[in-house]
Order: structure tokens, then sequence, then C-alpha cells
């Protein structure tokens, strides 16, 4: 049976069941280029996805950062800029109460940013030197923005846990209030 | 695999592919002539003069023509080679059916405008070899070996342009995507985007990408100032700043631009 859910300039409600959840793919991009923007914003920032500045880089590493002017305030992540810009939609599913989009960097491999003093730099990490596939001959290159970044988020090796790749509680909430603005795009009328 | 890592993946592998080509021609190149400097080195012991003449005619002769046979006509083979993978490689993604139509065409102007570079780039390569050889370096006395790495080396840079085109493309192809995505959604919800362009703001940037960092603006103005800076290649929506640009674009909402304080240019 039909649903009407708008007439004229009243909202008629015809329907004899309650609203079910079903997403738009307009819903769905909204919400999925919100959180890209909200992750890239954070990182401009400098905090991570509880909020709080990130952990700063070590003495060292920042002084060799200076040295090769790359030192870029307290934006942190960018070095190569391939993980950033790379960042995007991986994939969707939509269930009957969810949908689940996974962001992240993409397959390919920033160039490599030397800078003095033995350092690699963020996106040419220490540990791959360490690595099986490195040992076996394997390059540095060889390294995917999406292991990079995987390494950034959990801490992985030797590296400090920078949790980048999420929402903080204000964008979380930010996101909820795009829902309700937009419900015509994510709920309509049925049983 | 999504799309756009499926592109990702495709167009590394099709560069590292061709990277292995080259560097095998190169090879092959050195190897050749070190082959005909053996042969001619004997001449040597004759009537000096003579013979040096001789050799440097018969050597521009025939390292032109290797290099005729084995390198510039390789090194463009290659980059249609390469060009011709990635647009096949492309093509067979985006019939995986997961972007919309503008999403796709936008891609694919993208890549053939890409594509084209890489082949421009090696044509150039080509010619100032060409050049170089017709400038006289062979007869001019310099050492042929040197001749041959200088040749080498025209090479070796023309393929690390192509890898920036191709770097570029495919930074392009990532942004494009999000900026489809909010242009979707502010056609359906009438909610205002613009985009903050973001990324580092160290000695290294480009004052382009140093005027706007840290700010937000609308495709259309982003694009107008990009086409009035002159960036290559456009538009800015795309590429950002041009070939191996470090920043990218974090789509906002008008509101949320402006609760963080962030300058909005229209």
């Amino acid at each position: 049976m039909p649903q009407t859910l708008m007439k004229a300039r009243h909202v008629e409600v015809t329907s004899s069941g309650p609203l079910v959840f079903k997403p738009s793919k307009g819903g769905v991009d909204l919400l999925v280029a919100r959180a890209i923007g909200f992750i890239k914003l954070q990182a401009e920032q400098g905090v991570d996805q509880d909020g709080k500045p990130f952990v700063d880089y070590a003495p060292s590493y920042k002084r060799a950062l200076a040295a090769t002017g790359r030192l870029s305030g307290k934006k942190m992540l960018m070095l190569s800029g391939g993980m950033m810009k790379s960042l995007g939609e991986r994939s969707r599913t939509i269930t009957g109460s969810t949908i689940e989009a996974v962001i992240g960097p993409g397959l390919g491999r920033s160039p490599k940013v030397p800078l003095p003093g033995g350092h690699w730099s963020d996106d040419t990490i220490q540990d791959w030197l360490d690595s099986p596939a490195s040992k076996a001959g394997g390059r540095l290159a060889d390294v995917s923005q999406n292991v990079i970044g995987y390494w950034h988020q959990t801490g992985a090796g030797r590296l400090p846990v920078r949790r980048w790749c999420g929402l903080s509680p204000k964008n979380r909430e930010r996101l909820k209030r795009d829902i309700v603005a937009n419900a015509r795009l994510f709920f309509a009328a049925g049983r | 695999m999504a799309p756009q890592d499926a592109i990702f993946a495709a167009t590394n592998r099709i560069a590292d592919d061709a990277a292995e080509r080259m560097l095998a021609i190169l090879d092959a190149v050195s190897d050749e002539i070190a082959d005909l400097m053996d042969e001619i080195d004997p001449l040597k012991v004759a009537d000096r003069d003579r013979a040096e003449l001789r050799n440097l005619t018969l050597v521009r002769k025939q390292v032109q023509a290797v290099l005729t046979r084995e390198g510039i006509a390789a090194a463009t083979d290659v980059a249609e080679d390469m060009a011709a993978d990635m647009a096949a490689e492309i093509a067979g993604i985006l019939h995986m059916g997961d972007f919309d139509a503008d999403a796709t065409r936008e891609l694919e102007r993208i890549l053939r405008g890409q594509t084209r570079e890489i082949e421009k780039t090696f044509g150039e390569a080509a010619r100032e070899i060409g050049r170089a050889i017709d400038a006289g370096q062979l007869t001019s006395g310099k050492a042929l070996r040197q001749a041959t790495e200088e040749v080498a080396q025209k090479l070796r840079t023309s393929f690390v342009r192509a890898s920036t085109a191709v770097e570029a493309a495919i930074a392009g192809t990532s942004r494009a995507a999000v900026v489809s995505l909010a242009e979707g959604a502010e056609a359906e919800t009438g909610q205002e985007f613009v985009f903050l362009y973001s990324g580092p703001a160290d000695s290294h940037t480009r004052p382009f990408c140093r005027e706007h960092v840290g700010k937000a603006y609308t495709r259309a103005r982003l694009d107008a100032d990009g086409r009035a800076a002159g960036v290559k290649p456009q538009p800015a929506s795309v590429f950002a700043g041009g070939y191996a640009c470090r920043h990218s674009l974090a789509p906002l909402l008008v509101e949320d631009a402006e609760e963080e304080g962030i300058e909005i240019v229209r």
C-alpha cells in the first residue's frame, strides 16, 4: 500500500506502521563525506579521535624535521600528504539497522622523505627495516598508505599510538545531528 | 576491493612494470653501445687522427641507430603501453558500477589527461636526446660512456616525470571522489559544503598552497584561484597545487567551518 509522508506544506502521516530505518544513497553520501572531512579537520587541528592532542613527536625527530624545514606547527601525520590525500570510502554495507562505511587510506605508496640523523619520515617507518619483507629485499616504498595508517592508529611496532582515523565526540554529535536534520534521507514509512 | 583501491593498485603495478621495462631497455642500450666501443677501439692503433675521425663518425651513426631502435622508440612504446594498460585497467574497474555516472566521467577525464601527459613527457625526452645527438655532443670529443650516461639520465628523468603524472592521477582521483561525495550530499540536503584546503605548511610548501592552506573554499572559487595562479594540471579541486602536491580537501558544512573559526572564501 503506498505511503504518503509529505503532502503540500504539512506532514500527513498515513502510514499504518512506524517509520523504518531505510537510508538513501544521498544520506549515506552525506555521512561519509562529513566523516572524511572531520578526520582531516582533526588532523589539521592536531587532535585525535578522542578530541585530545596527538602524542608529540620525539625531540630528536622534531629536530630532524626542523632541520629540513618540515615542521608544520601542530599538524602531524602530513609529511608526504599521501595518507590524508588517499583517505576515502573503502566499502559500505547497509543492513536492517546499521550503516557501516569503512573509511581509510588507500593502497598507494608515498615517496620517501629523507631526514638527517638516520631518521625515517613518518611515512617510512623504522619498523619496516626490521620486518621480514624488508629483510627479504623489499623496498620501503612497498609499504602502502593503509598499512602506515594502521600503524599510526594502533601504535604497531615502535610508533606511539595516534588514533587519527576516527571521529571525536564533538564530530560524532555532528553526524547524529545530520541524521536528525535530514531524517527523510534515513527513514521511510513502513512496517 | 573498492574501485578506488583497485585503481591505486592497478596504477602502481603498471608504473612498477614500466619502470622495470625501462631499466631493461637502458641496460640493453648500454650493453650494445659498450660492444660498439669494443669493436672500434682497435682502430686507434693506426693513423690516430684519421682513425679517430672515422671512429667518431661511425660511433655517432651507430649510437643514433641504437638509440632510435632500442632507446627512444622503446621509451615511447613503454609510455604508450603504460597509458593503454592504465586505460584498460581503469575502464575495467569503472565497469564494476560502484561509482555513479558523474564520478565516473570525472575519473575518466582526469586519467585521460594524465595519460596524455605521460606520452608528452616521453615525447619530450625523445626530442631532447635527438637534439643532444644533433648538437654533435658525440663528435665534440665527449667520452662515449659519458654521452651514454647522459642519454640514460634523460630517460630516467622522463620516467620520474611520468611517475609524477601517474601519482597526480591517483591523488586527483581521490580528491575528485571526496568532492563528488560532498556535492552529491549537497544536492540531496540543500546544505552547502565548502572544502578545507588541508595539509602541511612547512618551508617546502608552494606559494599557492601556502596561501590556501587552512582556509575553506567553494569548489568554484578554488578552481578559479588555480586558473589565476596557473597551477598545473588544472583544476585545483582535483589536483590542488599541482604535480606532487601534498594537500587534500576536507569537505565541511558552512556552519561547521564557521563554528571552527575557519575562514571561508567564496
